[in-house]
């Protein structure tokens, strides 16, 4: 299936008409977000089975709640709060939330974690994909969606505190991972 | 305020302070590599195609709970459930048509096959015939059923027999039916007992009655139908035992035996052991 999405149509009449049930419609904005949300599952999922799930759970929500979406602010942010809630839903059901210890760890240094800048985007989902789903999911929702930890703490039913060392814990993991990955990188080229 | 002012006003530039930009890019650096965020919140991977013809599907059918499927085991799995169910269902359903059809008893339904009808003609055990049991319960005031006596002509019963109302309504048996025409003379002595094949199962084995009807019995009874009809093996002391049993039952007046169950013979000994 071609994913490549028709710009011209504005937004607007896209939601309109997808609300209507027009299937074109409908089919062509899962193209215009399908690519981005699926990323965003990929993200929170850990594997693609998962992240597929998510992408169709997250579209059917985002299709039959499309007429509460009140143009407050962008679409896109409206779609990618539903999948961001849609994800941490699924790892509200998988009982994920066992594997966040809420033993406050010892202060870990914040690792710096700037050299994820240097690797190409699907490297970057593979390598937090390979987190634990805890560490996984605090990273998500702090690092890129720009959560608090006082938010990741009551959405997840966690402490503050245990959001910030699952953060520090996954942004070491992290930081060892991107070294061992661009080590690994170098050792290939020069071969 | 003329135009030309508000236009100056909105277009002014004034160069910042130079330190400006280093505490902004500081303020991004402590987020933690706003370059790898920006990268991965703007991330686009094209899904497999499956996704919207699943998304699509589940929009066509009524508002409830989705069930992906896109792991392999899963539809397997789904599509085996789904043979289960209708095979369950099937199963039933011939059960619920045996039982309309007269050639299952609900009640003994564990211990009767469904070609369980031991001869009506030769007025056998099966005193109330399957076929008139259509498994619904009786009213209150019919549960008190005043048997006929005619019912009862051929065993020489006592002119007032004391009924199991329990059993009758468990049974769901209705009270026209019971006490039909047909239903008169069928309680005698003539309980089959020559069995003339005798084929073992796993659970069931079946007997052929005097009459030529095959009947499935209990693989427990097993032990007990060979030692009595096994050739060779007689026994006779138990032999004569299920004589007897068969006798009692026939003339107990507060027994009534179902349609060929044949553990009321376990519940007559029960009954004998108390007396």
């Amino acid at each position: 299936m071609n994913h490549k999405s028709n710009y011209n149509i504005p937004e607007p009449d896209l939601i309109r008409e997808s609300i209507a049930g027009n299937r074109a419609m409908q089919q062509e904005l899962y193209n215009r977000f399908a690519g981005k949300m699926y990323a965003v599952c990929l993200r929170y999922a850990g594997n693609a089975e998962d992240a597929q799930d998510l992408l169709q759970e997250g579209f059917i929500k985002v299709f039959r709640n499309l007429d509460k979406f009140r143009a407050e602010g962008s679409f896109e942010g409206w779609v990618r709060r539903v999948f961001v809630n849609t994800s941490i839903e699924h790892f509200r059901k998988k009982n994920y939330l066992y594997s966040i210890s809420e033993k406050e760890e010892n202060v870990i240094e914040d690792a710096d974690i700037t050299a994820l800048d240097n690797l190409g985007e699907k490297d970057i989902i593979k390598l937090i994909q390979d987190l634990s789903p805890g560490y996984r999911t605090v990273f998500n929702m702090y690092v890129i969606e720009g959560y608090s930890h006082k938010e990741i703490g009551n959405i997840l039913g966690i402490s503050e505190g245990t959001s910030k060392s699952q953060l520090a814990r996954a942004k070491a993991i992290l930081q060892r991972k991107v070294k061992e990955h661009i080590d690994a990188n170098r050792k290939s080229f020069s071969r | 305020m003329t135009p030309n002012f508000t236009h100056k006003i909105l277009d002014a530039e004034i160069p910042p302070p130079d330190s400006a930009w280093e505490h902004i890019a500081a303020e991004l650096d402590k987020l933690g590599g706003s370059g790898f965020v920006y990268k991965v919140a703007e991330a686009s991977i094209e899904p497999p195609p499956m996704v919207w013809q699943n998304v699509a599907s589940a929009l066509n059918s009524p508002r409830g709970k989705t069930i992906p499927l896109s792991r392999p085991w899963m539809k397997w799995a789904a599509a085996a459930a789904i043979l289960g169910i209708i095979a369950v269902l099937t199963i039933t359903n011939s059960k619920n048509n045996l039982v309309s059809s007269g050639k299952v008893d609900p009640r003994n339904e564990r211990n009767v096959s469904p070609s369980t009808s031991i001869n009506a003609n030769e007025s056998s055990l099966a005193g109330v015939s399957p076929s008139l049991i259509p498994g619904t319960r009786l009213a209150d005031n019919e549960r008190q059923l005043p048997l006929k006596r005619s019912l009862f002509t051929n065993n020489n019963l006592p002119e007032s027999p004391q009924v199991r109302h329990a059993t009758i309504e468990s049974a769901g048996i209705e009270k026209q039916d019971l006490l039909g025409s047909e239903s008169e003379s069928r309680l005698s002595n003539n309980i089959p007992s020559t069995p003339a094949t005798f084929i073992p199962a796993p659970d069931y084995f079946v007997v052929t009655a005097p009459n030529g009807e095959k009947v499935r019995i209990s693989s427990k009874f097993s032990d007990a139908v060979a030692s009595l009809y096994g050739g060779d093996n007689i026994d006779y002391y138990w032999k004569w035992r299920f004589d007897s049993w068969k006798s009692k039952l026939m003339t107990n007046p507060s027994f009534i035996p179902s349609a060929g169950n044949f553990l009321d013979i376990a519940e007559l000994k029960d009954m004998l052991k108390e007396q």
